[in-house]
């Protein structure tokens, strides 16, 4: 095939001194030295084994150079490197069951955060607190419905401790119906962390709930973005109840996460300042906004990457220190990640992740809630009639994302946000370059990491 | 000599049993968790290692 395949099934890059190769269709990395480094680029570009081993002759003395094909050919053999395409069952890409579904318990919120995606919800008219009875109709239907044992159930909003009563009935009652079908449910809370209060702490540690704790990292930065109605800063607030909470949990089944913009181009500084606060499973995260003062700009990519480069150091440094980190987006699993179906269905919103608003109506998932042309139907309904088509319509779209057909990352990132594509491309079909960018910097360092 | 050091062996080439669809949703977006499906493990592959 043509280079344009050569490139999509094997990206080479260097990094921190390293020549790597990652091979797409097999998921394997390698670390080679300039010779083979060299002989890869050839083959990768199209030339025959032959007419390498004549090139590279001129700069290589030849018995060498035959070594290092010898070595590709192995590996080419086992299927490690300029691995095939593998071929795959149709009925196993598109999954049938739920197995995500995020709840909106609140719509409202005691933060007035800049970047929020809610805000841009239909404001006014929403009803504000999910009631007992669509909570309870949303576990009955999520349990109900065809799918696996495993079941992620995510308690989002707006701000869900503010109608915290909810959680814990749902939590109850949702693990009392799991037991006798043979499911099992993990609960997940994204939280602004304000409203922890001693009860909350208490019944969601005992309960092992994993928290999403939003806190942007230095005060001035997350006050500047995350301040309460009245004006003033969250920042104290947030990490004083953080830490209570995350005490009584041995600091586990957490992340700390952080969303950066423009105004903080420099956030590798704000990861050292969670880290200093004591917090060691982090997630900052690229904005995503049209909003001219806090968008990411193309302009600002190589200011970004250097930021993750810092945070390489930072990482390595911890580590080294005796005192690592995580850091999501250089967590990978090359060994025992999941399988090309999974990563071909990319996030599966409106198909096994689904989004129930307040009201009880459906959505694909949280960053369509409210939006009239992804409506899926409302579980309150009799007869409750789903209407999965949106689901399938954006996961046409995921897999027929042209970019992602020709890209490295396809396996890592999973054809990309179809919220992100919509939103900041208005076209499903289309990717969010500035976001591809961004995730394909993130990967070669988590690749790099692997080599080191 | 060793001109390639292989560091991790991928396991996408293996289908046999798998697309079981037990292992974790993942979403990307800034406000979730934003787990991108190389963040994630195999639930097979996570259950026999135990
Ligand atoms: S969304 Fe972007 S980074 Fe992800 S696979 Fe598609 S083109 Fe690559
Ligand atoms: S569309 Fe984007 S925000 Fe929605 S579930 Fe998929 S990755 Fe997440």
């Amino acid at each position: 095939m043509g280079q344009v395949s050569g490139r999509a099934d094997v990206h080479m890059f260097k990094y921190g001194g390293l020549l790597l190769v990652y091979d797409v269709n097999s998921g394997s990395l390698h670390q080679v030295d300039d010779l083979a480094w060299e002989a890869i680029d050839l083959l990768r570009e199209g030339s025959g084994r032959e007419r390498a081993r004549g090139l590279l002759s001129r700069s290589y003395p030849p018995d060498e150079v035959e070594e290092a094909l010898c070595q590709v050919d192995e590996l080419r053999e086992e299927r490690l490197l300029f691995s095939p395409a593998v071929p795959l069952q149709n009925e196993k890409l598109s999954p049938g069951g739920v197995k995500a579904l995020c709840l909106f318990i609140s719509h409202s919120c005691n933060l007035g955060c800049r970047y929020c995606f809610a805000r841009r919800d239909s404001q006014g008219k929403r009803l504000s607190h999910m009631s007992w009875e669509v909570g309870k109709k949303a576990v009955d239907f999520f349990l109900e419905y065809e799918g696996g044992r495993f079941r992620e159930m995510d308690f989002f909003g707006g701000e869900p401790l503010l109608n915290f009563p909810l959680i814990r009935d749902i939590v109850g009652y949702a693990r009392e119906r799991a037991l006798p079908r043979g499911k099992e449910f993990s609960f997940t809370l994204t939280t602004n962390a304000s409203l922890l209060d001693e009860q909350a702490i208490d019944f969601l540690n005992r309960e092992d709930i994993n928290v999403i704790l939003s806190l942007d990292g230095r005060p001035a930065i997350h006050d500047l973005m995350r301040s309460f109605k009245n004006g003033l800063g969250s920042y104290e607030t947030t990490v004083e109840n953080s830490k209570k909470l995350l005490q009584g949990r041995g600091n586990n089944n957490y992340y700390i996460r952080g969303t950066y913009t423009r105004h903080n181009l420099d956030f590798s500084n704000d990861v050292r300042h969670l880290l200093k606060l004591g917090f060691a499973s982090l997630s900052l995260e690229p904005v995503v906004s049209a909003e001219e003062s806090l968008a990411l700009r193309e302009d600002d990519l190589s200011l970004l990457e250097h930021q993750y480069d810092l945070l390489v150091d930072l990482y390595l440094e911890q580590k080294e220190k005796g005192s690592p980190f995580l850091f999501y987006h250089f967590i990978l699993d090359l060994e025992k990640g999941p399988c090309l179906y999974k990563r071909l269905s990319g996030c599966g919103a409106g198909l096994d992740y689904l989004a129930v608003a307040a009201d009880g109506s459906l959505y694909p998932c949280h960053q369509f809630v409210g939006m009239d042309e992804f409506y899926m139907g409302n579980i309150t309904a009799e007869p409750f009639i789903i209407n999965r088509e949106v689901g399938a319509r954006l996961a046409a779209a995921a897999r027929e994302k042209e970019a992602c057909g020709c890209c490295w990352a396809r396996y890592l990132c999973g054809n990309g946000c179809a919220a992100s594509s919509y939103f900041m491309t208005g076209d499903l079909q289309k990717t969010y370059n500035l976001g591809c960018a961004l995730q394909k910097i993130r990967l070669e360092r988590a690749l790099y990491l692997q080599a080191v | 000599m060793q001109h390639i050091r292989t560091i991790r062996k991928g396991n996408l080439q293996e289908l046999d049993h798998r697309g079981c669809r037990e292992c974790q949703a993942s979403c990307q977006s800034a406000c979730k968790t934003s787990c991108t499906v190389g963040n994630q493990v195999c639930r097979q592959q996570e259950e026999t290692k135990s």
